[in-house]
């Protein structure tokens, strides 16, 4: 390839019907940083020889890849991300026209979609089949657009051809714009004043597992067989000014509250209707509290969370997005 | 009879929209999605 910044490096993602078997691309994200690498597991031969010199060989045994992408939350793209971190969207709901809302929701099993992934740059293309969603994690911070980071694990990465880059029109969330609400219950929130709150994170871990084994086809096997989400958690934090002990007494207390976190765009993409996503955690426990104390500047409270599984709204979290796409994320 | 707004609602829905793709150096393709989107800048570059 030629010498080139990185701003000529594109990357696709394409939703599997059948996780491990290619497809083309569903859409281009956005990133402000991303590579696809190898991820290569090897062995090395250290029997002593008669001599003090420590190793002879080096043997592969297991062949993956890593797609470590960031980038800014986008009211179009965001949900195919949402689509491999819940494991289900719903058909797209009319809500006025041009408007369309989509639901996430977190698939009771371990075999989340998969996506191919692609990556081209000005002189090669690039894919990887069978990538699962390990983590993704979205950072709110007033003042700056609402930001995601995510790792994706999938097989080896081979070289392909016929890329054409090309991204959705689409806007960012600002974070001046997010609405966060705390109550006691989910019909609660919608009376609940939002509160004002200065930083918020929100990590959605997926524990993926690949699964290797012995050949069963000619050669040798060095690729995953298949790969599994496994245990679903949710977990964040947010910082605000300290002006009371609301919050510190509700971790003393062990009691659960329920969290919305709403972010709104500017523009309309409907008669009436903004861009919205909206994230919704039934039960979470203040997990930490802390205080800072530097000596000049306004003392502020940071509470770290944990998202529960709800039993009565059978879910642990959720999201909700807004946008212009009439068909569903699939 | 009139529609109810639901029966509007849902013809609405079974309306194909065309989103917006913008390619590099090219500019904004409308298409219902990606791979059409594609096609139509592939005649046109």
């Amino acid at each position: 390839m030629a010498k080139e910044i990185g701003r000529l490096h594109s990357f696709g993602l394409g939703i599997e019907a059948t996780s491990g078997t290619e497809t083309t691309s569903d859409v281009y994200i956005p990133l402000t940083a991303g590579k696809l690498i190898p991820q290569v597991t090897k062995v090395t031969q250290e029997n002593g020889l008669g001599v003090i010199d420590q190793v002879s060989d080096s043997y592969v045994t297991q062949k993956m890849s890593e797609f470590p992408a960031s980038g800014n939350v986008k009211h179009t793209s965001i949900g195919w991300l949402l689509l491999l971190a819940f494991g289900t969207s719903g058909s797209a709901t009319l809500v006025e026209t041009g408007v369309y809302s989509h639901a996430f929701s977190r698939k009771n099993d371990n075999n989340h979609p998969s996506a191919t992934v692609f990556h081209l740059n000005a002189t090669q293309q690039e894919k990887s089949v069978y990538h699962m969603l390990q983590n993704v994690d979205f950072t709110f911070e007033v003042g700056e657009k609402a930001m995601f980071s995510l790792s994706t694990i999938g097989r080896k990465i081979q070289n392909t051809s016929a890329l054409t880059t090309a991204f959705p029109t689409e806007e960012d969330f600002l974070v001046n714009c997010m609405e966060v609400k705390l109550a006691d219950t989910v019909a609660g929130l919608t009376g609940a004043t939002p509160i004002s709150i200065q930083r918020a994170t929100l990590s959605i871990q997926k524990n993926l597992l690949q699964v290797f084994g012995t050949s069963t086809g000619s050669g040798c096997e060095y690729e995953f067989a298949t790969q599994h989400n496994q245990a679903f958690a949710v977990s964040g934090d947010f910082e605000l000014k300290m002006d009371g002990k609301t919050y510190q007494e509700i971790f003393e207390d062990g009691d659960y509250k329920v969290m919305q976190i709403k972010l709104v765009g500017k523009t309309l993409i409907g008669a009436t209707e903004f861009p919205e996503l909206t994230f919704t955690i039934p039960k979470i426990s203040f997990e930490s509290f802390d205080t800072s104390d530097t000596l000049d500047e306004i003392v502020t409270q940071t509470i770290g969370f944990v998202g529960m599984y709800d039993a009565v709204n059978g879910i642990t979290t959720s999201a909700s997005l807004q946008n212009a796409k009439s068909t569903q994320y699939a | 009879m009139k529609p109810t707004k639901r029966e509007e609602l849902t013809e609405a829905k079974e309306e194909k929209r065309l989103e917006k793709f913008t390619f590099p150096d090219f500019g904004t393709i409308e298409a219902e999605n990606l791979e059409e989107a594609t096609k139509i800048y592939i005649s046109k570059k």
